[in-house]
């Protein structure tokens, strides 16, 4: 594999046979230098192997390890040539980020961080025998399926402001709930309203420097205001979505698996019934995911009621804004009608753009790009470059630099509290092991990552938040 | 040693499980994913889950096989003590095998790791010198 710098931030794989076009890698040299140390690269290689791949295959500058697809990584496949793959997209279906604003001030906040991140540690589930915000009836769920953020407004848990802001306005209408298996169905069930483990968070942070006053005015952020992020996905009924696919893509086209250098990248050719199921299958895991981060909100912001007493309407907890990474949309490049497959990746569309919010339409649209539990998050707004350089992506967040195995011994629980309290963060989680996984040695640079981001034009950075309060499941 | 979990994967958690047979690494393997959720020892063995599986190869009989572990925990709140793996046919692919657990109680289990799913990723399933060897990758 023949690697190539084309500029200070940009890099190529060459393209080599079977590769039908070649790598590209937006990456510094220290975060590159990370970045080869696992297989991202080779899988790079694989996923411009593709059918229907347009331009390159990309690594953005969180990119690791994943199993087909890179994590961090985008691939825009024609709709005819091309394909759609579920491992282009990940178990976690519309895993994204969302951030609540809020009018309170970080010396407000401060003193207190420790009781109200325990009421928002009560308050929200975290799912599987930790509970779920509502039991939602089996015939029900299909209203989830098929309509998201929409389903939770008509029953009291969004406002119309929430659904403005959020991508998609938290529903995608490509879908059909009878493509989702019963299994799917469920795993789904006991999980509607809850945060799940591992890497998804809460957050309780403030603005700690901004970076760009006029976008950050229309954004509504000032510096010391609180916010409150959440990071999760589409727990177990769209994981088992990518799963049900995975297998009958394999079923159905033998062929195609056989010649692909991992069996992950199986994709069902477009036009086909199958690309169709899925896809239609894939959204309605998308709109899944957004009616959960739905009923999360709903429960933060019954939490600061109580806990301040105030309405949330007097709180301020609008929403900033909700993105989805990982997912696959049908958009259109150079005249190509493609599956963008975003996998760890951020949409991030500029200013004027018609899938850009009407508030945000003079600016562009958010870009949330979480780092560690210890550093900090970035908020940038999505650039013409992206457009131009990245299929309209950028990375999702700081991208994991060691294995958890390697976690566990490097950074004990208690070692993790330790750094977490010298930080001034109060930590809360379900497990000691999630702590050592999530610990933020276990991380990327975020700065460097948006750093990266920023100077490419694929998203440019507006403010920085740091977080007061972390909650893991 | 029935199993160990490796160093190799960034994001996701790598598995090797050992046995003298086919039967005994599917075991271990189903034993080192109980123990992925929560610790086998602290549950008591209530509930019992039959599994009849068929595929199309080994690989995906495995797959099918631990991914009804997963299933079972998301859909039904179960984790998992022990497993008995009744029979494997290599030829035809399929097995039978019961799983021995109870609900997740948050009072007596703690939880340590949400599984997404399982992956085919680098999975290897090999016939080493002494017995058989099993690694494979969930998504965590």
């Amino acid at each position: 594999m023949k690697l190539r710098q084309l500029t200070e931030l940009e890099w190529e794989i060459e393209k080599e046979p079977p590769m039908l076009v070649p790598g590209r890698v937006f990456a510094s040299k220290p975060l590159l230098k990370i970045i080869q140390e696992d297989e991202s690269l080779k899988q790079l290689n694989n996923m411009a192997q593709l059918p229907g791949i347009q331009k390159y295959a990309i690594a953005l500058p969180d990119a690791h390890q994943g199993y087909g697809f890179c994590i961090g990584g985008v691939a825009a496949l024609s709709t005819s040539e091309g394909g759609i793959s579920p491992g282009g997209i990940g178990f976690d279906i519309n895993c994204g980020v969302r951030v609540i604003k809020t009018k309170l001030k970080r010396k407000e906040v401060e003193p207190c961080i420790k009781e109200l991140t325990n009421s928002l540690f009560t308050g929200v589930p975290k799912g599987i025998g930790k509970g779920s915000i509502i039991n939602v009836p089996r015939n029900e769920l299909k209203e989830v399926l098929a309509r998201g953020s929409n389903w939770a407004k008509d029953k009291g848990f969004a406002t119309d402001s929430d659904l403005r802001h959020t991508e998609d306005n938290g529903y995608l209408k490509n879908n059909n709930p009878d493509f989702v298996s019963d299994r799917a169905v469920n795993r789904g069930l006991p999980e509607v309203g809850s945060l799940g483990s591992g890497n998804h968070f809460l957050e309780i942070q403030f603005v700690e420097e901004i970076y760009n006053e006029s976008v950050s005015k229309v954004f509504g952020l000032e510096r010391d205001d609180v916010v409150v992020m959440v990071h999760c996905g589409s727990r177990g009924l769209g994981h088992q979505v990518a799963s049900d696919y995975m297998r009958s893509i394999e079923d159905a086209y033998p062929d195609i698996v056989k010649n692909l250098p991992d069996r992950e990248l199986a994709y069902a050719p477009g036009g086909s019934d199958l690309a169709d199921k899925y896809f239609k299958a894939m959204n309605c895991a998308a709109n899944f995911a957004w009616a959960n981060r739905q009923l999360i909100t709903y429960s933060v912001r019954n939490v600061f009621e109580k806990f301040f007493d105030h309405s949330r309407g007097a709180l301020g907890m609008e929403l900033l804004y909700d993105v989805c990474h990982n997912i696959a949309k049908i958009e259109t490049y150079d005249g190509v009608e493609c599956y963008v497959h975003r996998k760890g990746a951020t949409r991030s569309f500029p200013k004027n753009h018609p899938d850009v919010p009407e508030d945000y339409k003079n600016v562009g649209q958010p870009v949330i790009i979480p780092g560690s539990m210890g550093t900090g998050c970035h908020i940038l707004v999505g650039s013409e470059g992206a457009l131009k350089k990245s299929f309209g992506s950028t990375a999702h967040g700081a991208g994991r630099l060691m294995s958890r195995t390697k976690a566990y011994k490097e950074f004990p629980a208690v070692k993790v509290n330790q750094i977490m309290q010298d930080k001034g963060i109060y930590l809360k989680s379900e497990t000691k092991g999630t702590i050592s996984e999530e610990a933020p040695g276990v991380y990327k640079d975020v700065d460097e990552v948006v750093r990266v981001s920023d100077q490419l034009d694929l998203a440019k950075k507006v403010c920085r938040l740091k977080p007061l309060g972390v909650i893991i499941g | 040693m029935n199993y160990e979990y490796l160093d190799t994967s960034t994001a996701d958690l790598t598995i090797r499980a050992f046995g003298k047979d086919l039967k005994e690494a599917f075991t271990n393997s189903a034993m080192a994913v109980f123990n992925t959720m929560v610790d086998a020892g602290s549950v008591s063995e209530q509930e019992i889950k039959l599994v009849s599986k068929k595929a199309k190869d080994i690989k995906s009989l495995f797959y099918d096989f631990i991914e009804e572990i997963i299933y079972f925990h998301d859909a039904e709140g179960l984790v998992f003590k022990t497993v008995k793996v009744e029979d494997i046919d290599e030829k035809n692919n399929t097995l039978r095998a019961v799983f021995k657990g109870e609900n997740f109680n948050p009072k007596k289990h703690k939880p340590k790791n949400n599984i997404k799913a399982i992956t085919y990723y680098d999975m290897k399933i090999s016939h080493k010198n002494s017995g058989f060897e099993i690694e494979f990758t969930l998504d965590l």
